[in-house]
C-alpha cells in the first residue's frame, strides 16, 4: 500500500496519508499523481502565490529500482508563466531517496509564517528552521543543511536560490548540485509558500517490486539498449553531442533568432567540451550511463572555473542564444544561473530579448542600469543574472520573464521576444526548423514538451516516419499518435534517457508492479493525465487563442537551412488538426465529451461546461 | 564530370559507434546535367553502407526521419528530382532527433 506525506506549512503540520489504489492504477506515479491532486485539490481562482495552491512532488513505480536512472521526479503545481499547470522532472536523486523513505509522493500545502526546510528521515518528517541559509544559492543550500543535519551519508536535497526567494516568476527547484525542475517558475511557487528545500537522507529501506528476478532482466536489457541508442553518443558526449547536428540543420537557435547560422559551433559543442576541458562522471541514482559530468576550463577568460558541464539546454541558453562564442563563458554562465535557481530556457530569451533590443536602441545603457549588454559581453550578462534574481534595478523587469517585461517596454519590444503567448517558455532550439515541438510548446497541457514526438522514433510504436518536417499534416499527425507516452514516462520516477524502448519500458514496469500493462495502455494513462490538466487549464483560465508562437517564435528565418520557411502561415490549421486528432473541438480546443468518457473522465465532463 | 560533396551524419549508419557525432564525407562525381535523385541513389547502389543508410530495406526512397540540407538549405525530397546540381556543391543528409 502506497503512502503520500503531506505538509501543511501554514499549520505546520506533517501527516501520512495512504494512497488510494486505485489512483495509483489510473494515474500511475509522478506526472499523473500530481495533475490528479492538483486537479481535486487546487480550485479554480486559486493564484500560483496563493497559500491554497499544492506542490505535489512524486516518484513512481520505478523509483529506486534495479533500473537505470530511477532517482527521477516529477513536479506538479499552478506556476506563475502561465497561471496554469505544470508538470517538470528532475533526475538526481530525490525521486529514489523519496521510495526508501516509505512514500510515492509529497503533497506541499499552505504558506510557512517563517522561512522553512523539510528535512525526510528514516522515520521522520521535520519543519527546520531555514533563517541560516536563506539568500544561498541553489549548491550552497544542499551543503549547508547538511551541515545543519550533521549529516554524514547520503542526502538529496532540492529547493530554491536567490530567485526562487524573489519569486522570479522564472525560478527552478534545483538540487543534487545541477538537477533542476526547470518550467514555469516551480521554483517562485516555493518561494511564495516561504519553503527554501526539501532534503532527503538515504534510508536502510528499499522499495518492494512483484518480481525482483524479472525487473532485473528486463532492466539489463533497457540499460543496453539505451546505452547503444544513437550510436552510444549520450554517452560518450553527453546532450552536447548533438550541438552541432542542430547547427547544421537550422535548429540551433541563434542571437534571439535573429539568424539561423552559427559557425562557431564547433568550438563549443559536446565533443569540444570533453576533449578540450577536464571533466569527471556525475552520475544520477542507479545510472550506468552517467551522461552528466562535472568539467573544469581549462583555457580561455574562464579558465579554472570548476562546475557542471551543460547540458545542451544550458549550451544554447548561454552559447548561440546570446551569440557567446566562448566555451569557458557558456560554462560559467550555466552553472550561475543554475545556482541562482532560473530556468536557462527563459533566463536565456529574456538576456537574448535584452541584447537584440540594445543593440537596437530600445533599450539603453541608462534602461539597463548601466551595463553594456551587447552580444557576446558575458560579464554583463552575469551581472544581469545576479540582478534580476535578486529583483534588483532593471532585474526586476526582467523577472516577470520575456513575455510580461516586453509587454511593459512596448512600442516594438514585444514583437522581439521568443515566448508562446499564454506565457509559457519554449526549450532552446529554433522551433521555426522544428514545427512538431513549436506545435507541442503552444498546445502543451504540461507547461513544457508534452507529445514529444520529435523525441522518439515513431517506428517504435509501429508508425511511418516524418518525411516532411514542414508537412503541417505530417507534423500534426506524428504529434497526435504519440501523445501520451511522454506524459507516462514521467509518471514511472525514471529518466527519459533510459526509457528508449517501449515495450522493455513497458516490461519493466510490469514486472515491478505485477500489473500487465501494454503500450497502448500506457498512451491512455498519459493522455488520461494530459486531458485532466487541460480541463483543469481551462477552469484556470485558459485562452485558446493564445495558444500560439509570438511574433518572433513564429517568423520565418531569413537564412541557414530553413529559410523561408513560413510556419506563420500553417499555424492554424495545424493546431486545429492537431486538436481534432486529440479528440479536442476543433474550434475551442476543449475535450470533447465522448474524449472524457473514453479516457475514464467522465467526470470532467460537467466540469468544463461550468 | 563535376563533383560534389556528400555528407551523412553518422548516427544515420545502422549499428555505428559515435566516435565522433559528426559527418561522413564522401566526394561523389556526377554529369552535369544529372538531377540529384539520380546522384544519390547510383552512389547508394555503388556503396552498401550509403544504401542503407539512406534508403534502408526498402531501396526505393529515402527513408524516413531524414533531413536533407542542400548547399545550406533544408529541400524536400519531393525536390530531389528537379535540382541539377552545380561542381562544389554539398548535400548533407541529418537524422531529424533530439537533445537535452
Amino acid at each position: 500500500m502506497g503512502k503520500i506525506l503531506r505538509v501543511d506549512l501554514t499549520r505546520g503540520s506533517i501527516v501520512e496519508e495512504v494512497l488510494d489504489p486505485e489512483i495509483a492504477e489510473r494515474y500511475v506515479g509522478g506526472s499523473g499523481f500530481g495533475a490528479e491532486f492538483l486537479y481535486r485539490e487546487v480550485l479554480p481562482g486559486v493564484e500560483w502565490d496563493d497559500p491554497d495552491n499544492r506542490i505535489i512532488m512524486a516518484s513512481g513505480p520505478l523509483g529506486g529500482t534495479v533500473v537505470s536512472g530511477t532517482g527521477t521526479f516529477c513536479l506538479v503545481t499552478k506556476g506563475p508563466m502561465t497561471n496554469q499547470a505544470v508538470t517538470t522532472q528532475a533526475n538526481g536523486f530525490w525521486g529514489a531517496f523519496l521510495r526508501f523513505a516509505g512514500y510515492d509522493a509529497l503533497i506541499i500545502q499552505g504558506q510557512s509564517p517563517r522561512w522553512v526546510y523539510l528535512h525526510i528521515g528514516e522515520g521522520t518528517a521535520e519543519l527546520k528552521d531555514a533563517a541560516s541559509i536563506l539568500g544561498k544559492d541553489t549548491w550552497e543550500s544542499e551543503d549547508a543543511i547538511r551541515e545543519d543535519l550533521g549529516e554524514t551519508k547520503m542526502m538529496s536535497a532540492f529547493g530554491i536560490g536567490p530567485a526562487g526567494e524573489n519569486l522570479v516568476r522564472f525560478a527552478v527547484v534545483a538540487g543534487d548540485h545541477g538537477h533542476v525542475c526547470s518550467k514555469n517558475g516551480s521554483g517562485a511557487v516555493m518561494g511564495a509558500k516561504r519553503l527554501k528545500a526539501i532534503a532527503i537522507s538515504r534510508t536502510k529501506r528499499s522499495v518492494p517490486v512483484f518480481d525482483n528476478e524479472l525487473l532485473r532482466a528486463k532492466a539489463k536489457e533497457l540499460d543496453h539498449e539505451a546505452k547503444t541508442a544513437k550510436g552510444g553518443l549520450l554517452d560518450k558526449w553527453g546532450t552536447g553531442g548533438l550541438f552541432s547536428t542542430y547547427a547544421l540543420a537550422g535548429t540551433l537557435p541563434t542571437r534571439n533568432y535573429t539568424t539561423n547560422i552559427f559557425p562557431e559551433h564547433e568550438g563549443m559543442n559536446g565533443e569540444y567540451l570533453r576533449s578540450h576541458f577536464e571533466h569527471r562522471n556525475k552520475a544520477c541514482w542507479g545510472c550506468s550511463i552517467r551522461h552528466t559530468k562535472y568539467i573544469k576550463v581549462t583555457d580561455g577568460p574562464y579558465e579554472g572555473y570548476e562546475g557542471e558541464e551543460p547540458e545542451y539546454e544550458n549550451m544554447a541558453a548561454w552559447g548561440s542564444v546570446i551569440g557567446n562564442t566562448d566555451a569557458g563563458g557558456m560554462v560559467m554562465l550555466t552553472n550561475l544561473a543554475d545556482r541562482l535557481g532560473m530556468d536557462a530556457n527563459e533566463a536565456g530569451w529574456t538576456i537574448a530579448w535584452v541584447l537584440e533590443c540594445y543593440e537596437k536602441g530600445i533599450l539603453t545603457r541608462d534602461d539597463l542600469d548601466g551595463l553594456d549588454m551587447r552580444w557576446d559581453n558575458v560579464e554583463a550578462v552575469a551581472t544581469m543574472l545576479e540582478k534580476i534574481s535578486r529583483r534588483e534595478g532593471v532585474g526586476d523587469l526582467l523577472a516577470e520573464g520575456v513575455m510580461r517585461a516586453s509587454a511593459q517596454v512596448g512600442g516594438d519590444a514585444p514583437s522581439l521576444g521568443i515566448y508562446v503567448m499564454k506565457g509559457s517558455t519554449p526549450r532552446g532550439h529554433d522551433h521555426r526548423a522544428v514545427w512538431p515541438e513549436m506545435l507541442d510548446t503552444c498546445v502543451s497541457a504540461t507547461s513544457t514538451i508534452q507529445s514529444g514526438a520529435r523525441l522518439t522514433s515513431p517506428a517504435l510504436f509501429g508508425h511511418p516516419p516524418v518525411t516532411d518536417p514542414f508537412s503541417p499534416w505530417e507534423v500534426a499527425g506524428a504529434n497526435a499518435k504519440i501523445d501520451g507516452w511522454y506524459v507516462f514516462l514521467d509518471s514511472l520516477g525514471i529518466c527519459r534517457f533510459i526509457t528508449v524502448h517501449p515495450q522493455l519500458t513497458m516490461d519493466c514496469v510490469n514486472a515491478a508492479t505485477g500489473w500487465d500493462l501494454s503500450i497502448a495502455d500506457a498512451l491512455i494513462i498519459g493522455r488520461r493525465t494530459i486531458n485532466k490538466l487541460r480541463v483543469f487549464n481551462f477552469r484556470h483560465g485558459l485562452d485558446p487563442a493564445l495558444e500560439v508562437p509570438s511574433p518572433r517564435y513564429g517568423s520565418t528565418p531569413t537564412d541557414g537551412p530553413a529559410e523561408g520557411k513560413s510556419v506563420a502561415e500553417h499555424f492554424e490549421w495545424m493546431k486545429s488538426f492537431y486538436f481534432e486528432l486529440v479528440g479536442w473541438d476543433r474550434n475551442t480546443g476543449k475535450p470533447l465529451a465522448h474524449t472524457l468518457e473514453s479516457l475514464g473522465l467522465a467526470e470532467l465532463v460537467a466540469d468544463l461546461e461550468t | 564530370m563535376a563533383q560534389l560533396t556528400l555528407r551523412i551524419h553518422r548516427l544515420l549508419s545502422e549499428g555505428v559507434e559515435a566516435e565522433s557525432p559528426g559527418l561522413e564525407e564522401i566526394p561523389v562525381s556526377f554529369s552535369v546535367g544529372e538531377d540529384l535523385k539520380h546522384v544519390v541513389r547510383r552512389l547508394a547502389t555503388d556503396d552498401h553502407t550509403v544504401g542503407s543508410a539512406l534508403y534502408g530495406t526498402s531501396g526505393q526512397t529515402i527513408r524516413g526521419g531524414i533531413l536533407v540540407v542542400f548547399n545550406d538549405r533544408i529541400i524536400n525530397r519531393s525536390e530531389f528530382a528537379t535540382v541539377a546540381p552545380q561542381d562544389g556543391d554539398e548535400v548533407t543528409f541529418l537524422p531529424m532527433l533530439d537533445g537535452g
